[in-house]
């Protein structure tokens, strides 16, 4: 009950400021379009369109779309949670929330939940339209499923998300610029863009380590294959990512206790 | 629960802070914050904590709101540590510590009440019923401020807010952190006898700061007067300035013409018990305020002082002390 008061009031919040900011939920319905040509234009000035879907085996219009939309459920999960404590800072939030009797660690994962239901829903305005125009039916069907591992990709990443978060927090302390850095190592680390196998060994260890990646995979699996994946192989994927987010969980609850202890110590800017 | 809303023992806090030495450098510095504050506060009562800037205050006000954390010393609320069992405390306490944020701008008044109520633990029907008590007690309603954005606030209705955030739970102490600071009149009044009557009618416990006397003479059933992280006198505002009966305050205005202003100032102070307040009111004229124990006395060796310095007075009154007297007698003269 509790809980879903708090994911109901992060709706409000998400609503309020997402789309009473017009501009930036345009922008959010434009991304995966505009990353997809921009990746189409350069990749077709040094190479063809044909030579990628020759060698990779997928239309580079749904691998891009697909990749874009991937990423932008990712990004959602991670300036979220990396955000939310610096603009709770910044905007004079952060004394209520952490005086408030709703543990930090249960808001921080509760925080992302709307914001991933309001990006799967903009799967209608970009999965599936392309991948209906290409494949018909069949796209349709193969869109919804990317769809859904896209969701889940992102609340696998919570976890891991809220560690990442206050281990940068309480090691460098808090500043958006680190956000910057932070948005194109996923992009790289989770192979929405660069697939895995093709990573350096160092990287793709790093890869394995982050539980939405086996869901990045199984997703890019089922694009290149063109079929559904066989059910061994998608619970494997699926279990592994899982295992992850939950073995993140107890590190991500002590990483939030213990920035919670060096803010109080510090003392919590009013 | 304990009889005592609030049990504050021997707390102390220090900062390591800063001091830049150019680009690269710079010096670690240590400042005493609060050096072992004790105080009690009741149900039913408001008790101001008055100091000037740094002296204090917001330390303890974020202390007891398990904001911080003390370095030594004890703090109870409702009998519970507010260290060790911060989260029982979380749920006894409204706190107000900003006047002008600590909402989200994109969200109606409503609407952050909404969420900072999901956060308080409240939901359903039980929230949107407190939501509309709370939004009609601090006036909101009244306003029609209620579904209007909060960027599109004026300060007065942005305090109002945060009080009624302050009150969303019904809690039995409140903290309030300068909570009339930059309002008009009519917002500040109407906050103070919002704080008065919880305090009255609803048996609220009150911690109050400010560095306004006036109000605190207003507000106040006891006050707390802190100094450089100690409470340096404490009592109601009467006891206070019997406290300080025996001295009448000489209020002075000094024609400055060619005359050495300076030189009379350090020469007053021999005269004056405490310390000097100076208020230019225009090119010529200086307002000299002081404690002394005999006015008659003085006065002939104020005239001399003036005479042998070229200044001239142009008025000479004696006022019984206001507690700003009693404050600045206690605080060394820093008014803020």
């Amino acid at each position: 009950m509790r809980v879903l008061q708090l994911i109901k009031s992060e709706t409000l919040l998400v609503y309020g400021e997402l789309l009473r900011r017009k501009q930036v939920l345009l922008t959010y319905i434009a991304y995966p379009y505009i990353m997809t040509f921009f990746i189409i234009f350069v990749g077709s000035s040094v190479g063809s369109l044909e030579n990628f879907e020759a060698k990779v085996g997928v239309n580079p219009f749904l691998f891009f779309i697909a990749a874009s939309f991937n990423f932008l459920v990712i990004l959602g999960i991670v300036d979220d949670v990396l955000w939310s404590p610096i603009y709770d800072d910044n905007i004079g939030t952060l004394p209520y929330v952490l005086s408030s009797t709703t543990p930090w660690f249960l808001r921080l994962l509760v925080i992302p939940i709307p914001r991933l239901a309001l990006t799967m829903i903009l799967g209608f305005t970009s999965l599936i339209p392309i991948f209906t125009y290409f494949e018909g039916l069949e796209g349709l069907l193969t869109s919804s499923l990317i769809m859904g591992l896209g969701g889940l990709a992102g609340l696998l990443l919570s976890t891991f998300a809220i560690l990442l978060a206050c281990s940068i927090s309480m090691l460098m302390g808090e500043s958006w610029r680190l956000l910057n850095i932070v948005r194109p190592l996923m992009m790289i680390l989770l192979g929405i863009y660069y697939p895995r196998v093709l990573m350096p060994l160092a990287v793709r260890i790093i890869s394995y380590l982050l539980p939405s990646s086996h869901v990045v995979d199984l997703m890019l699996y089922t694009l290149v294959s063109e079929r559904m994946p066989e059910v061994l192989r998608a619970l494997t994927w699926l279990g592994a990512g899982t295992a992850l987010a939950v073995a993140y969980g107890p590190l991500s609850y002590n990483s939030t206790k213990s920035l919670e202890t060096k803010k109080l110590r510090e003392g919590i800017k009013t | 629960m304990s009889d005592e809303a609030i049990e504050v023992i021997e707390l102390t806090k220090r900062f390591l802070t800063k001091k830049r030495k150019g680009l690269l450098k710079s010096e670690k510095l240590i400042v005493e914050a609060l050096k072992g504050v004790s105080f009690k506060v009741n149900y039913g009562e408001v008790v101001g904590l008055l100091g000037p800037n740094g002296a204090g205050k917001t330390t303890t006000i974020k202390i007891l709101s398990t904001l911080l954390l003390p370095d030594s010393g004890e703090a109870r609320i409702g009998g519970f540590d507010v260290v060790k069992e911060a989260s029982k405390v979380r749920k006894l306490i409204g706190v107000m510590l900003s006047v002008e944020k600590g909402f989200y701008g994109k969200l109606t008044g409503r609407e952050n009440l909404v969420y900072f109520g999901s956060l308080y633990g409240l939901s359903g029907a039980e929230l949107r019923r407190r939501v509309d008590e709370v939004m009609d007690l601090v006036g909101l309603k009244e306003l029609e401020a209620e579904d209007k954005l909060y960027e599109e606030y004026s300060t007065g209705m942005k305090a109002r807010l945060s009080l009624a955030r302050a009150l969303l739970k019904d809690p039995p102490v409140l903290l309030l952190d300068e909570p009339t600071l930059g309002l008009d009149p009519m917002s500040a009044r109407k906050v103070r006898d919002l704080v008065k009557s919880l305090a009255l009618r609803e048996n609220k416990a009150v911690i109050y700061t400010t560095h306004n006397m006036f109000e605190a003479e207003l507000v106040c059933d006891k006050v707390l007067l802190i100094n450089k992280g100690l409470i340096v006198a404490s009592g109601t505002p009467e006891e206070l300035k019997n406290k300080v009966s025996d001295i009448k305050t000489v209020v002075l205005q000094v024609r400055r013409a060619a005359g050495n202003l300076n030189a009379f100032l350090s020469k007053l102070a021999d005269v004056a018990a405490g310390n000097i307040v100076t208020e230019e009111l225009d090119v010529d004229y200086v307002e000299v305020k002081f404690n002394v124990r005999s006015p008659e006395e003085t006065l002939d060796k104020i005239v001399k002082l003036l005479t042998v310095e070229g200044l001239s007075m142009n008025s000479f009154k004696v006022v019984e002390p206001t507690l700003e007297d009693v404050f600045i007698y206690f605080t060394g003269g820093k008014t803020s």
